[in-house]
């Protein structure tokens, strides 16, 4: 019997070849989105971890005072740690933000840190260009990718350090990749030099800060070593760990894997439906065949067996093409990460999850073949024979069709007529439009709230400013606090100065190691910046702190609870007043007043300062305009918003975003025009009658394009506003781990309500399309 | 009357429908499937006029030609002495809307419009004359007798009921030619005669009809009959019209002139 079988399904393949197309194509574009989403989520991390353990990555850097701390002591106890597998001696650093190319200020603190000779196996650095050297030569600097590229640095090129009179030049020998800071979203980042250069460009005054680099066997042994180390050692500094160089480097994947997925099960939705109602209508167009194949002994199960392996077929051979599809997206995604990692042969394989997430979908496919294939299973071979179609009369249905009357047209008549006597299919094109709409509004506003960051970047946790001043209290003559911001306040073209300091503090939280924590201290209330909270207030006392949202909840902390700090050599009680989001520093910080820091430390005083210009001052020349007066007692800078390692991360997450609503557009390009193309068949005989009694085939045209577009109608009025309303709680709960709990939407009208026209006219051609096809 | 006697005088007055060495053929090459070939015929305005012939001889690819509903291979059609063949689908099916109506074998009807609305959805297309639509919507459908059964849908009627609301939905733009495909094909005898009076009754009133059949009692009903086969008129047969009607006589004489044709 199996011969019979398949060779039924094989002619059922070939006699529609366009229907099989359409359902192809579906699951194809479903599987394509599906599975390399899936394998995202699965391995995306595998390729960052390979990279780490290739090259022996320190997976806790230690950066501190030599003064403060003793090294050598350091190094013992580290040593005697039974997770700790080796430590770099102490390399010499200088943090600097004073690194020019070209005419161009490096808007990043790059800690310059000498390369140390000896154990070239820990730490080891991926040189994409430049010579053989293992270490650069007095002179050169070794500079990461993402600085490369941001600035298009080339090998040969020069840095230039400002030392006094005569600019430092720095040779560029090599761009390399830094396992710790191979993410341009990472600020500081880090530079190499020739091991005993730094006395030449930096202060003495300043050379003071080393950096260690422990590698331990397993990342899970960070939190027992961190909390002893800080029981029996007295450690005073900043701390780099594995989480954090991997969570820079994770987050836009991350975030788009799970876009990607969240819209590959809507994909797959729409799928199923395609197939569902597609097998309905050839076993509803098969009908008197059933009535044969079981007049010549085909039993119900027979018959049932022929149409599931007919989709089965089809899927199978759309499931191999996706698995290519798959293979090639994952590529491409992998690539950018190959290219941002500078490894070659990372041995990530994603065919796993490829072949078993095709294997899941191909599982789902059966399920819902299956139950829409019973129906020719109960098929009765009289009836089947007798009439060629099952018997039912038209039930008299509630009359949601508009009445027949000589003041409206006969097409939207027999149109509306036609919506309500396939609703199933209806619904089906609806829930396809609207999903279609969903995404495609959903990618439209949420790539513009990306893109509004530097209009808007009070939203996102960052100053409102146009210009970022930082004071250096390092050189002669230097100017203090008041002096600049007296100096600044009489400018003209100044609307708003708010200045601040960034401040290291440990928390020390019942429960958790002592962990080191970035803060800033405002000088004035954060909302004159445009900073807002989640809850609560600004601090304002000086016992008074507000918490970033990551911070928060890492610490089970909320308004109107205390926590302990070590800030400034003490140990300090604060009342939480406020929590607040920040995409700055992943989630992590808080917020101070300068009157908190004073309490603490008298001499303490801002060193950056936040302008805003008066409306219709050109940004770039007032930036110009305040490095001359000031020269060398003000570094000015980009904005953080305007930095390119933000931009760039927004113009990939728009990249990805429009990519997404592309494949939706595809799926209801293909969801229409199979619909009408299934409806055209189902209509035949109408149609013919139709034709008998005088309507033109722009009538008919006219009446599908009725029939198709209210269905568009209606999921775009449900899509728009779904999307609208859901994106931010959406992307919330996707940016959640970055710091933005409230993502900041802002709607882009035009675009958004442009689209309606467009989406109308999508739908036209491929009416069009479908019914010129099927004459 | 002899088959030439009743041409010569057809020939005398002007017709409503008239072709001239028609031609249809299907596929190409070596695979060409003939279907009508060399087709000459004239319908006189007001003539009942029967297409009969065996299975594939061609019958009703001639009244999808002649309807306009298909396009010859060769030759030329003329409605009212006005070459239809070559015309757009757009012109074609204007003249459809008022110049012919159709009926066919299978309930031709919408199945999810009411018996009125099938009705109305043809009237439509015609732009409002002094009756309105509505108007002559009912009223036709009082002449064939279901007035009563306007608000059903065709699932809820009898076939012959289907069959009238067909003729209704046919005759509401009052056109020159009523073509039928094997109208009582599916019905029963009593519902046959119903179709068949009705056509009759029309016909009557000076409507012009071309009829295509198998059925001797319904061929019977009209003025002529030509036999087709192998896409050719090979003979027709005109009854005496100026004899009174006696419907069992010509269905003697058409089962004898059909049994000479190898019926």
């Amino acid at each position: 019997m199996v011969k019979p079988i398949l060779s039924t399904a094989w002619k059922n393949i070939r006699r529609r070849p366009v229907q099989n197309l359409l359902v192809g194509s579906s699951l194809m574009v479903a599987a394509i989105l599906f599975s390399p989403a899936v394998a995202m989520i699965a391995g995306i991390q595998k390729p960052f971890d390979t990279m780490f353990d290739r090259l022996n990555a320190s997976h806790l850097l230690l950066q501190f005072d030599y003064r403060d701390v003793d090294s050598h002591r350091l190094q013992n106890w580290l040593s005697q740690q039974d997770e700790v597998v080796s430590i770099l001696n102490p390399a010499p650093t200088f943090a600097t933000t004073q690194l020019r190319f070209q005419e161009e200020q490096i808007d990043k603190t790059v800690l310059l840190v000498e390369r140390q000779e000896g154990n070239i196996d820990h730490d080891q650095i991926v040189k994409l260009q430049g010579g053989n050297q293992d270490h650069p030569a007095p002179g050169e600097i070794w500079i990461p990718k993402h600085l490369a590229q941001a600035y298009s640095i080339s090998l040969g090129d020069s840095l230039k350090l400002p030392t006094g009179s005569v600019p430092f030049s720095l040779v560029v020998e090599a761009i390399v990749v830094d396992p710790h800071f191979n993410s341009g979203l990472m600020n500081p980042t880090r530079a190499w030099v020739s091991s005993g250069t730094l006395p030449y460009f930096a202060p003495i005054t300043d050379l003071h800060q080393v950096l260690i680099g422990i590698r331990l066997r397993t990342p899970e042994d960070i939190d027992p070593l961190w909390s002893r180390l800080h029981d029996e050692i007295d450690f005073f500094g900043n701390h780099f760990e594995y989480s954090l160089f991997k969570s820079v480097f994770m987050s836009f994947y991350q975030i788009l894997a799970v876009i990607m997925l969240v819209f590959a099960i809507l994909s797959m939705i729409i799928a199923m439906m395609v197939i569902h109602t597609t097998q309905q209508n050839v076993i509803l167009s098969d009908y008197r065949n059933i009535g044969i194949l079981k007049s010549i002994g085909f039993t119900p199960g027979n018959v049932v067996s022929i149409y599931m392996l007919t989709t089965l077929l089809i899927a199978l051979i759309s499931f191999s093409i996706a698995a290519a599809g798959s293979y090639g997206l994952i590529l491409f995604i992998l690539r950018s990460m190959i290219n941002t990692l500078g490894m070659a042969n990372l041995d990530v394989s994603f065919i796993q999850p490829i072949l078993f997430t095709l294997a899941g979908l191909l599982l789902l496919t059966i399920a819902v073949t299956w139950q829409a294939s019973r129906k020719a299973g109960k098929t009765s071979a009289t009836e089947a024979l007798r009439s060629g179609q099952p018997r039912q009369g038209v039930k008299r249905q509630i009359r949601l069709a508009l009445p027949l009357t000589s003041r409206i047209p006969i097409e939207a008549f027999l149109g509306s007529n036609w919506l309500v006597h396939g609703h199933r299919r209806v619904l089906f094109l609806c829930a396809t439009w609207t999903a279609a709409v969903f995404v495609l509004v959903f990618a439209i506003n949420i790539g513009y709230s990306f893109s509004l960051i530097r209009m808007n970047p009070a939203h996102w946790g960052l100053e409102k400013g146009d210009i970022l001043l930082t004071r250096n209290p390092n050189i002669m003559l230097a100017l203090d606090h008041e002096a600049l911001l007296g100096r600044l306040r009489s400018e003209p073209d100044i609307q708003e100065i708010v200045s601040y300091s960034y401040e290291t503090a440990t928390i020390l939280a019942n429960g958790f190691p002592p962990a080191e924590l970035v803060g800033r201290v405002y000088d004035e209330n954060p909302k004159t910046a445009g900073l807002d909270n989640l809850t609560g207030n600004h601090p304002k006392r000086a016992d008074e702190i507000s918490l970033c949202i990551g911070t928060s909840e890492k610490y089970q902390k909320l308004v109107g609870d205390s926590i302990q700090m070590l800030i400034q050599g003490q140990i300090k009680h604060f009342t939480i007043c406020g929590i607040y989001q920040d995409i700055s520093n992943l989630g992590q910080g808080f917020r101070l007043s300068t009157t908190a820091l004073n309490a603490l430390n008298p001499l303490h005083a801002p060193v950056i300062y936040t302008v805003q210009l008066k409306t219709g001052v050109n940004t770039g020349q007032a930036r110009i305009y305040l490095q001359k007066l000031f020269g060398e007692t003000v570094v000015v800078e980009k904005t953080i918003s305007e930095r390119e390692n933000v931009q760039g991360v927004i113009t990939n997450m728009k990249i990805g975003l429009y990519l997404l609503a592309s494949f939706f557009l595809l799926t209801l390009t293909i969801a229409i025009f199979n619909d009408t193309l299934l409806s055209l068949k189902e209509l035949v005989k109408e149609l013919t009658i139709l034709g008998a009694i005088g309507w033109t085939p722009s009538q008919i045209l006219i009446t599908l394009l009725f029939k198709n577009l209210a269905p568009a109608f209606l999921g775009i009025s449900i899509g728009i506003p779904l999307a609208l309303l859901l994106g931010p709680t959406i992307m919330g709960n996707l940016t959640s781990g970055v710091g933005i709990v409230n993502f900041p939407q802002h709607v882009n009208n035009w675009s958004t309500f442009g689209t309606i026209p467009g989406l109308f006219l999508l739908g036209s051609v491929i009416t069009w399309m479908s019914f010129k096809f099927f004459r | 009357m002899s088959a030439a006697l009743a041409h010569s005088r057809i020939r005398k007055i002007s017709s409503i429908i008239r072709t001239s060495h028609l031609c249809k053929s299907y596929g190409s090459g070596p695979s060409t499937t003939q279907v009508l070939s060399d087709l000459d015929l004239e319908v006189a305005p007001g003539e009942f006029l029967t297409i009969m012939g065996s299975s594939g001889s061609g019958k009703s690819t001639l009244l999808h030609l002649l309807g306009g509903l298909d396009s010859p291979s060769h030759g030329s059609i003329w409605l009212e002495e006005k070459e239809i063949t070559g015309q757009s689908e757009k012109s074609l099916a204007q003249l459809r809307r008022s110049k012919i109506g159709f009926v066919f074998q299978e309930s031709s009807l919408l199945p999810h419009l009411t018996l009125l609305e099938n009705v109305l959805l043809a009237g439509y297309l015609v732009p409002e004359t002094s009756n309105p639509v509505e108007e002559r919507a009912i009223d036709i459908l009082a002449k064939v007798g279901i007035e009563h059964l306007v608000e059903r849908l065709p699932a809820e009627v009898s076939g012959g009921e289907r069959q009238r609301c067909a003729i209704a939905r046919a005759l509401i733009n009052q056109p020159q030619i009523l073509m039928a495909d094997e109208p009582t094909g599916n019905l029963n005898s009593a519902s046959s005669i119903q179709v068949l009076n009705l056509l009759s009754q029309f016909h009557r009133n000076g409507q012009s009809i071309i009829m295509v059949t198998h059925d001797v009692p319904s061929a019977c009903r009209a003025q002529r009959i030509i036999y087709l086969r192998d896409g050719r008129t090979i003979d027709h047969l005109t009854f005496d019209p100026f004899s009174p009607i006696n419907y069992q006589t010509r269905e003697q004489l058409l089962i004898n002139w059909l049994n000479k044709k190898g019926w």
